[in-house]
């Protein structure tokens, strides 16, 4: 399986204020890396560095291949979403192949079988203003998975939505990802979102950011909602709250 | 795997209410009461025929210069009676040919500007400048440069028609966000082919509303390029009714100049309402 993410050593400056401070990160393939941080510390900074939209100094590759720029390989999904607001849900589901000149046959597959992954068929001809918050955010990720990317980064994408719409976002995006292993660089200020979500945790510092805990996530990949009241669980969350407030 | 989630679909856009729809009715009716109190002032001799002709006369000419017989000539050389269409087909065509060819340069030199902040630090302080220049006071060179006609009257009427378009185009572009910008390159889309993709539809709403207010002022612009020494055009035939004295048919000229406006303003806005549905409110 592809898609090992390595970051060596990340510094990031704007100007004179620092804003990563060496951040040594491994995403392995098909696993889930929640970053977790304080607000401002610099996380989606870095996942803008790994999406290859910013300059760095240090290193960081995908399957030993050194990122510079951004990639189709490297899918980045924004906390505003990224669809086109002029383009109907099945032609921005269908922007990536179509700019990668697949045939017309193949991307109409692609785009089909995505509608069908995030609930959408019924809503292929609708612009992105018609759909909900969280059709939205369903359907950027999808527009990001379309192009099959490898490595997919996703910057907190459901911190806009309500607590009860973000919950079955995070149940959608589980089974989601369970049913298409992909590594996936998830960068969030919740908790709760990065332990339901993520296989590992990265725990960053406060801006100059830099990894100051890793640890595993101990629950199988089906995490529903369930698992809120597990009490192993809300000790964890407890712990990595602790740890954050403190960083 | 599916999740089918209803209860998290928007609302749609509300269709205009029956409210807006009977103030619409009202602001047509505008143009009616108007009409009835010109004729009132002419009946009661208000204000002299001479300088406002009565709505009848107005009318009368405005028949006469459609559809009308003859060859009644205004200041000897520029046809009136049933020389109307004719002249609107001459003011027509330079308009749109002058305004299709603006908005060809105006699109061209705004990409450049919303594109290359180094266009932008070298162009700006240029073209502003050029833009606060009146259109009357190209007309002097304008008719050095292309003598005293058609080539002058079509320069002009470009220049009015340029400035609104590049605006527009240049501030709109400049304004995309990024993160499409970004999306599209990471989603495999060459650097080449982002103004295509991305800069212009992004900027649609905003350019058509530069094209509607081009359009509209190289429509304005027509009379002041038919001052130029045209013998056919509806900016022509103002001008020659203002030297002999008939009032009323100046006043059919802005009768015509207003309804084209409309016209132009009505068209290019359905045949722009399907390109920018998607941001609509």
């Amino acid at each position: 399986m592809i898609g090992q993410l390595v970051a060596r050593d990340l510094r990031k400056s704007f100007g004179a204020l620092p804003v990563l401070a060496g951040v040594d990160l491994v995403a392995r393939p098909g696993e889930v890396l929640a970053v977790l941080g304080p607000s401002g510390c610099g996380k989606s900074t870095l996942l803008r560095v790994l999406a290859g939209f910013e300059s760095y100094d240090g290193t960081v590759s995908i399957d030993g291949t050194e990122v510079r720029g951004p990639a189709a390989e490297r899918g980045m999904v924004a906390q505003s979403g990224g669809l086109f607001p002029w383009l109907t849900l099945r032609h921005n589901l269908a922007f990536g192949p179509s700019a990668h000149g697949r045939p017309r046959a193949e991307v109409t597959a692609i785009v089909d079988d995505l509608l069908h992954a995030t609930g959408l068929e019924g809503f292929a001809d609708a612009l992105p203003r018609e759909l909900s918050g969280g059709m939205r955010q369903r359907a950027g990720i999808a527009q990001v998975l379309a192009n099959r990317p490898p490595v997919l980064l996703l910057d907190e994408p459901f911190g806009a939505l309500d607590a009860q719409t973000r919950l079955r976002m995070h149940e959608w995006l589980a089974a989601l990802l369970a049913e298409r292993p992909t590594t996936t660089v998830l960068v969030t200020h919740d908790v709760e979102e990065a332990l339901l979500l993520g296989d590992r945790l990265a725990l960053l510092s406060g801006r100059p950011a830099k990894v100051v805990e890793e640890l595993a996530v101990p629950f199988d990949r089906t995490r529903g909602r369930g698992l809120l009241s597990d009490p192993d669980f809300v000790q964890l969350k407890t712990r990595v709250l602790d740890s954050v407030l403190a960083s | 795997m599916t999740l089918v989630d209803d209860t998290l679909l928007a609302p749609l856009p509300v269709a205009a209410t029956g409210r807006r729809r009977s103030r619409r009715f009202v602001g047509l009716l505008f143009p009616l009461v108007l009409l009835g109190v010109w004729q009132l002032i002419s009946s009661r001799e208000l204000i002299s025929t001479r300088l406002l002709p009565a709505p009848g006369t107005v009318a009368q000419a405005f028949g006469q210069f459609f559809f009308g017989d003859g060859a009644f000539a205004l200041a000897g050389v520029v046809p009136f009676t049933g020389a109307g269409f004719d002249h609107l087909e001459a003011s027509l065509g330079r308009c749109l040919v002058s305004w299709s060819l603006a908005v060809v340069v105006g699109t061209t030199v705004g990409l450049l500007l919303g594109l290359s902040s180094m266009a932008r630090d070298l162009l700006d302080p240029l073209l502003n400048a050029l833009r606060a220049v009146p259109l009357f006071a190209w007309l002097p060179l304008a008719l050095v440069w292309f003598g005293i006609g058609e080539g002058a009257a079509r320069a002009l009427i470009f220049v009015g028609a340029l400035w609104p378009v590049v605006v527009s185009v240049g501030d709109s572009t400049a304004r995309v966000p990024r993160v499409h910008v970004e999306t599209a390159r990471m989603l495999g889309t060459p650097a080449r082919a982002l103004w295509r993709k991305v800069y212009l539809p992004s900027a649609l709403p905003e350019v058509v509303t530069g094209l509607r207010l081009s359009l509209t002022l190289a429509w304005t612009c027509v009379i002041v390029g038919e001052l130029t020494g045209t013998d056919r055009g509806v900016g022509a035939m103002m001008n020659a009714a203002r030297e002999t004295g008939r009032t009323e048919q100046v006043v059919v000229g802005i009768v015509v100049f207003a309804a084209v406006g409309l016209a132009f303003d009505l068209t290019l806005r359905r045949v722009a309402r399907r390109w920018v549905a998607w941001a609509a409110t």
